[in-house]
């Protein structure tokens, strides 16, 4: 897919920002022309938001940006899209940029969304025919919801018809390199499939994307590449598998997995209560690994304690997915293992799943101790968040499918036809391993 | 590797940086957007929509013609004075409501500024373009009005497009320097009414030069380099409306130097200003 055609050269590039210390306000005119008469200026703090940048992108590559919140990605994409210029270092472009930064880019909210579009190519130098050719483009892949209002006002749009059509606007008017960031905040599933969809496309037709997106399964799915920025500085360069992988690893730096359930927001009678829950991931093969991936054994510790006597409770964990469907329960009674506890007692109860089939992505953890059906002695509806790593050795392409579980399968394709069955051709056998 | 030569290098801006007014030709077609958005903008929303071009400066004129033709007695034997006063009110639009307006073309398109990039400078441009096609619109008016006034176009009307020009360009100079430093210092968008409030009564904008300078003598060609815009305004009216010009022709080069030497400034100011906008807008 990429060639050797250099698109983006970044050299030592560098942005400073003047901040204010802590405590002081801006100053109006009349007091900063004082202030420059007396020769004191107010003092300001040097803060480097990206410094010593330098990579290369190429044609085709689409190129994932991934950090914490300030760790620069957004002053390098506007560095990249030229609205700030750079404290030092330079950038060589060899196209033309199309940018997406936030929602409805380079939007007036006065203007209709056709004049809009209109407005759009402008800015990219485009002229008003080229425009008009790719007009219908647009609108088709922003939808019929906003092909019926293009005629209103910008301001009247919802934040997902605002996205819609920015992300066609800037998608189809063919920059040589088009810069997207968090697109995927709004906007609903078919939209976002339709946007990464469209981005690959763009990488395909032989142009390059950078991409960022808190989404890191988006970003694996997506890139082919991928530039760790952390600090206003390059972390790492390289495969997108392996940097999203140090970039999980850091998020959990010190931090350990689980966590006290004391203070947590419950309901229940209380007669016994939940004190914590630890997780430890293991790999397949038992040796204990930093982070949850998709298939890993993972086990669940609960610590409950007795206020007064406890007879035949259950204890039930379960796994829910952001829209708060459960997707896995285990539970104790099920398994014929009740707890019974003198007051003031504390026990443990630990939870062991064998292949943990989720894929990437955040999950919570709810938990619950009682006697189903006659009493709720304590339930935390939200007990903590299980994220399941990109694992770097996976195959990444299930990752833009939408299921929730990737199953162990085979596939077989076996030769010729099948004359029992009357069909012919080739025939595929999916079986859950 | 291909080795080819960047389409766009970016680099920490040095100096002063060069004025690239290149980039306005390259960027013609957005300026024209910018502009046709502005005007169009401007009345949408509005029930008599353009006719507001007309109406405003006829009904200042109105005002003008009865406080100073009436009341403080200068349309004495003048049959014209609304006219008159209506000539004045048109150079006005070309040189202090256009500041006005240009002054807000940063501010007013902050969210567009710091999501996209494009050269800056097509904004006070594309502003200077919206606002003197209102004036042409108003010049309209004006000749429609000349026979109920009985006012024939000698050739100083040939003369128009000179004062038209050196009057934007001034505004535009001036515009850009308060719109750069609107950025930073949001008081100017406070100070700039009541400057140009006051610019407008200390210039023949609803009186007559005449009635002043014969008065003054000396003071009011002190009064004139000091006030390069009603030089401007005065030949601007003088243009319209015949009659005698009471500006030396030395008054008049003055003028138009002015006119280019603010316009460098404001272009300058904006261009050290640019590097900012998005940081700090």
């Amino acid at each position: 897919m990429s060639s050797n055609t250099k698109m983006v050269g970044v050299e030592n590039l560098g942005k400073l920002y003047k901040i204010a210390p802590k405590g002081t306000r801006p100053g109006t005119l009349t007091e900063n022309l004082l202030a420059t008469l007396r020769g004191k200026q107010p003092p300001k703090e040097d803060f480097w938001a990206v410094r010593s940048l330098s990579f290369e992108v190429h044609q085709g590559e689409v190129v994932g940006l991934i950090g914490h919140n300030g760790a620069g990605k957004s002053t390098l994409l506007k560095l990249l899209s030229r609205i700030t210029e750079p404290t030092e270092g330079q950038i060589a472009l060899y196209g033309r940029v199309g940018s997406l930064l936030e929602v409805g880019t380079g939007f007036h909210p006065e203007l209709t969304g056709r004049e809009n579009v209109f407005m759009n190519g402008a800015i990219l130098g485009m002229s008003r025919k080229e425009i008009q050719n790719r007009f219908d483009e647009i609108i088709e892949f922003a939808g019929p919801r906003v092909a019926l209002h293009l005629d209103s006002p910008v301001k009247r749009y919802s934040s997902g018809m605002t996205m819609r059509l920015g992300f066609a606007v800037a998608a189809n008017l063919n920059p040589e390199i088009l810069i997207v960031d968090e697109v995927l905040a709004v906007g609903d599933a078919e939209f976002q499939k339709k946007c990464l969809g469209k981005m690959q496309e763009v990488a395909g037709s032989g142009r390059t994307v950078f991409f960022v997106s808190h989404n890191l399964a988006a970003v694996t799915a997506l890139c082919t590449r991928a530039l760790l920025l952390h600090g206003g500085q390059l972390h790492e360069d390289g495969p997108v598998a392996r940097v999203a992988a140090t970039y999980q690893l850091m998020t959990r730096t010190g931090t350990a997995l689980g966590g006290d359930l004391r203070n947590a927001q419950r309901t229940g009678t209380g007669t016994g209560h939940f004190l914590s829950l630890a997780l430890r991931p293991f790999a397949a093969d038992g040796t204990p690994q930093p982070l949850v991936y998709n298939g890993s054994k993972v086990q669940f510790e609960l610590t409950i304690k007795a206020e007064q006597l406890l007879t035949d409770a259950s204890v039930t964990l379960w796994i829910s997915d952001s829209n708060t469907y459960r997707l896995v329960d285990c539970s104790s009674a099920l398994q014929g293992k009740l707890v019974r506890l003198e007051p003031g007692e504390v026990v443990r109860v630990r939870f062991t799943l064998g292949e943990l089939l989720l894929k990437p992505g955040l999950y919570t953890l709810g938990v619950s101790l009682g006697r189903p059906e006659i009493e709720d002695m304590d339930t935390i509806e939200y007990a903590g968040t299980l994220e399941v790593a990109v694992d770097p050795d996976a195959a990444q392409a299930a990752l833009l499918l939408p299921g929730a579980y990737t199953c162990r399968y085979q596939t077989d394709i076996l030769p010729g036809a099948d004359l029992s069955t009357g069909l012919v051709g080739v025939s595929s056998n999916r079986q859950a391993a | 590797m291909t080795e080819t030569k960047p389409l766009i290098l970016v680099r920490p801006p040095h100096g002063l940086a060069a004025l690239n007014i290149h980039e306005l030709v390259q960027y013609w077609e957005l300026v024209r957007t910018f502009a046709q958005k502005e005007i169009l903008l401007r009345y949408r929303q509005t029930a008599l929509g353009v006719v507001w071009v007309v109406l405003q400066p006829l009904l200042t004129s109105a005002i003008a013609s009865f406080v100073f033709g009436k009341i403080a007695g200068f349309a004495q034997g003048d049959s014209a004075f609304f006219l008159r006063a209506f000539a004045g009110q048109i150079a006005w639009t070309v040189f202090g409501l256009s500041i006005f307006k240009i002054s807000t073309c940063l501010v007013g398109n902050s969210a567009m500024l710091s999501k996209v990039f494009f050269p800056r400078l097509t904004l006070p441009v594309a502003s200077t373009v919206a606002a003197q096609m209102d004036t042409l619109v108003a010049l309209a008016a004006f000749v429609l009005l000349m026979p109920f006034f009985h006012v024939v176009p000698t050739l100083a009307f040939l003369t128009l497009p000179l004062w038209f020009g050196a009057l934007a360009v001034m505004a535009l100079g001036v515009g850009m320097m308060a719109a750069a430093l609107m950025v930073s210092y949001r008081d100017v968008q406070f100070v700039l009414p009541v400057w140009l409030n006051s610019l407008m009564v200390f210039s023949p904008v609803q009186w007559p030069l005449a009635k002043m300078a014969g008065k003054l003598g000396g003071l009011g060609t002190l009064y004139l380099v000091g006030n390069p815009a009603a030089i401007l305004i005065e030949g601007f009216r003088w243009s319209l409306m015949g009659g005698t010009l009471l500006i030396a022709p030395w008054q008049v080069a003055y003028a138009a130097l002015m006119s280019v030497v603010i316009l460098f400034v404001g272009l300058l100011i904006f261009r050290m200003q640019e590097r900012r906008f998005a940081d700090v807008i």
